[in-house]
Parts: C-alpha cells; sequence; structure tokens
C-alpha cells in the first residue's frame, strides 16, 4: 500500500508545486501590469490563446473547420513581432470522414503605422494596429472515417501563411487581434475518395503538385507578461 | 422591481461603502447553469466553476469548467442529438466596465470539449471525442463584501463532435445562464477606499 502511495503523493506534490509557480507567474504579472512603461517596443513577451475558423479547405466536400490553440509573441522592435503559435483543428468531410490538423509554427509581424504620430499618446487608449503577417509552420493532418476508424490516413507537411491582422489594444498590456491568413501546405495531400451509392471510403496520399491550403482566421487574446530587454 | 430597488439603494450607498473591486482580486464559484443546446432543441443543466483574478483595472484572465449534468433535461429529438457526457474547459480573458462594485463583463475563452456520445445498435461502443470549442460570456457582478459577491451572467458555447457514425457532426452549440453567490479575496494591499 505504502509502495503505490508514495509516487502518488510525490506526483501531487510535483502537481501542486507547477500550479503554485503557474499561479505565481500570474500574480507576478498583475504586479508588473501596475508600472506604467511602453509596451509597444522591443522586448516584449506577451502570452495569448487563440480560436480559429479554417474556410475554403483544399479537401473535396471538406466543410469549415474550427480551431483552438496558444501562443507567444515576443517583439523585436516598434515595428516588427513575432508570433510563435499551437493550433488545434477540426474540420467535417461531409458526412463520411472528418479532418484533424494540427498546426506548429512561428510568423513576423509588420506593423506598417508603427511611427505614425497616433501611437505617440502617453494616455492609453483604444487602439488599432494593422499589421501584415508570414511566416511558416509544420503540420500533421489526419483523415478518419466516421463509421470505421481502421479507415485512417496521416501526414506530416511543412505550410507557409501570410495575410493580414489587426491589433484592437484594449490596456497598455491587453490586446485582442484578428487576423486573416491564406496557408499553402507543401508536400504530400491526402485525398479521400467516397463512392456514394457504394458507401465506400477511400484515403490516399499524393505527392504536392498543387498548392492547395486554405484560409484561417484567428481570433486571440494576448497579454504581456515581461519584457526581455530594452527599457 | 425589489431587485431594482436594492441595485439602486447598493449604488447609491455605494458612495460611501469600501470599494471592494481593485487589481488582485480572485474570485471562484461553482453554480447549475440551465442551458439550452439551441441546434438539437434540447434543454439540460451544466455544472460551471469558474476562477478569475483581476490583472489590472479593466482585464482579468478567466478559467471556467462545465460539466454536464445527465438525466435533467427535456429532449425533444433522441438521444443521439445529445452527448451522453460533456466537459468542457476553457481559459480566456476579460474586460470590466462599470464603476467601483458593480461591474459588467465581457469574455472570450478558448478552450476544448470532451465529449461521450450514445452507442447504438449498429455502433455499441461508446465514442469519446475532443474538440476546439470557443466560450462567450456576457455579465454582471455586485461586490458586496472583501469575501463576496453576486453574479448573473449568460453563456455562448460552440463546438461540435466530428466522429459521429450514424450521421454529421453533433453541434453542441449552447446558450446557458449562471448565477450565484461567489467567493473572493484580494491578493494584494488594498489601495483605495472611499
Amino acid at each position: 500500500m505504502v509502495e503505490i502511495l508514495i509516487p502518488l503523493i510525490c506526483r501531487f506534490n510535483c502537481c501542486m508545486k507547477t500550479v503554485s509557480l503557474l499561479f505565481l507567474v500570474f500574480l507576478t504579472t498583475g504586479v508588473l501590469a501596475q508600472k506604467p512603461e511602453k509596451s509597444a517596443t522591443g522586448g516584449m513577451l506577451s502570452l495569448g490563446l487563440r480560436s480559429s475558423l479554417s474556410l475554403f479547405n483544399e479537401e473535396t466536400n471538406e466543410m469549415s473547420g474550427k480551431g483552438v490553440g496558444g501562443q507567444f509573441r515576443l517583439r523585436f522592435a516598434e515595428d516588427l513581432n513575432s508570433e510563435w503559435f499551437f493550433d488545434y483543428l477540426t474540420s467535417d468531410i461531409l458526412n463520411y470522414a472528418f479532418r484533424t490538423d494540427y498546426h506548429i509554427g512561428w510568423s513576423v509581424m509588420y506593423y506598417p503605422l508603427a511611427y505614425q504620430a497616433y501611437y505617440k499618446s502617453k494616455e492609453h487608449k483604444l487602439t488599432l494596429r494593422p499589421y501584415i503577417i508570414a511566416g511558416h509552420c509544420f503540420d500533421y493532418t489526419s483523415i478518419q472515417s466516421k463509421t470505421n476508424k481502421d479507415i485512417f490516413a496521416d501526414r506530416w507537411s511543412s505550410a507557409i501563411q501570410a495575410g493580414i491582422g489587426n491589433h484592437f489594444e484594449l490596456g497598455p498590456r491587453f490586446d485582442l487581434s484578428l487576423s486573416g491568413q491564406y496557408m499553402v501546405h507543401l508536400g504530400k495531400h491526402l485525398h479521400s475518395d467516397y463512392n456514394f451509392s457504394t458507401q465506400t471510403l477511400v484515403l490516399s496520399e499524393e505527392k504536392g503538385q498543387d498548392l492547395a491550403g486554405h484560409l484561417l482566421l484567428t481570433l486571440s487574446l494576448n497579454y504581456k507578461i515581461a519584457r526581455l530587454w530594452g527599457k | 422591481m425589489l431587485l431594482l430597488a436594492l441595485m439602486t439603494s447598493l449604488c447609491s450607498f455605494g458612495q460611501s461603502r469600501p470599494i471592494h473591486y481593485q487589481a488582485g482580486l480572485l474570485k471562484a464559484s461553482a453554480t447549475i447553469a440551465p442551458t439550452n443546446f439551441y441546434m438539437a432543441y434540447s434543454t439540460s443543466a451544466m455544472l460551471n466553476g469558474y476562477l478569475e483574478y483581476i490583472v489590472e483595472d479593466k482585464i482579468s484572465i478567466r478559467g471556467d469548467i462545465f460539466q454536464y449534468i445527465p438525466g435533467v433535461g427535456r429532449f425533444v429529438f433522441n438521444h443521439l442529438n445529445m452527448p451522453q457526457n460533456y466537459t468542457a474547459i476553457y481559459a480566456g480573458f476579460g474586460y470590466q466596465l462599470g464603476k467601483k462594485n458593480w461591474k459588467h463583463t465581457l469574455h472570450i475563452q478558448p478552450g476544448i470539449t470532451y465529449t461521450q456520445i450514445g452507442a447504438t445498435i449498429a455502433y455499441p461502443t461508446p465514442r469519446y471525442s475532443v474538440n476546439p470549442s470557443i466560450n462567450l460570456k456576457a455579465g454582471t457582478c455586485l461586490y458586496v463584501s472583501p469575501y463576496f459577491h453576486f453574479f448573473a451572467e449568460i453563456n455562448w458555447n460552440n463546438s461540435s463532435i466530428r466522429n459521429n457514425p450514424e450521421s454529421s457532426s453533433i453541434s453542441t452549440a449552447q446558450v446557458g445562464i449562471s448565477a450565484g453567490l461567489g467567493f473572493n479575496i484580494q491578493t494584494r494591499r488594498k489601495l483605495n477606499r472611499n
């Protein structure tokens, strides 16, 4: 009994330490938030959560997908930021299969209006900050039959994405961002062929001939948690 | 009318009362949320709990959990339109409006749902599914003491169960109401008092 309990207690202690550490980070974040400082300059690190909508998917009969994920941003300069993200998306292929996508990647964001007088106000107000975004990601995709989970195909590939977006800066440290990017998958493609008369599904993998991709609309919420360099 | 009179009197007396809401407040509660799965024309109930931390005057970090209470509700269609088990976990940010101890809140919280759909004769094995979800929430909150608050919120959650073998995905889009008494503590030194 003791042999079972001791590892469990150790594991519980380990979990509690992690929870305490996370809680401490959030409390520290709050303390930092009290200090007035320029938050749109290089060195700012922010953490965020995101929700995505995938439209105009490459696969025949594939419907729009929904996604969830997280990200952090590291700002290099007043007009240059970077976003490091993870997404988990699911979508239907009519009523015979469903597709799951995992994206892990990075993007660079450029603010073309960063040096306008509009952004120099000392007092914070709701600020709009448009940007151009482009980057790269690795992705894992699987397609599975709804009726038979053994009919399954998957692939690893790489993708590039680019688009535009806007931050709605609701506070000096908090922003809500909306972006639209087109993601092009490079490498092998997964295809599903469904015979409606016999109700049979065949999944296949083909080498990339065309620029297959999808439009990703992303809503994210971000909070600046630390300044890694600069003043 | 009674509620309105109570709110008005609380607001007018609020001028001379201590302010319980400020950055550093940690709050939590659990309640039962009547919920309507409007895509399945069915009504049910969720156990809803939350933990929220006010990081700035207007910004908060929040996490919510919704646990489906089985056997409670009215199902218009057959049980296949409803999950047998449903757990949703969300984390996100809130924006606080309003003055002093009476705040109105808007929350956006991405999250995931863990669901089980009912077994059928054709597909007797229970199926589990993890899917992306989003929770939007609007509410109002009255901080009545350093330790208690009353809250009322309306939730909209949206997700789909993809691996339904019988037909296309089951939508778990829902609207629910949560209200009740919550608990709060101040984790930072009090800054202001009226």
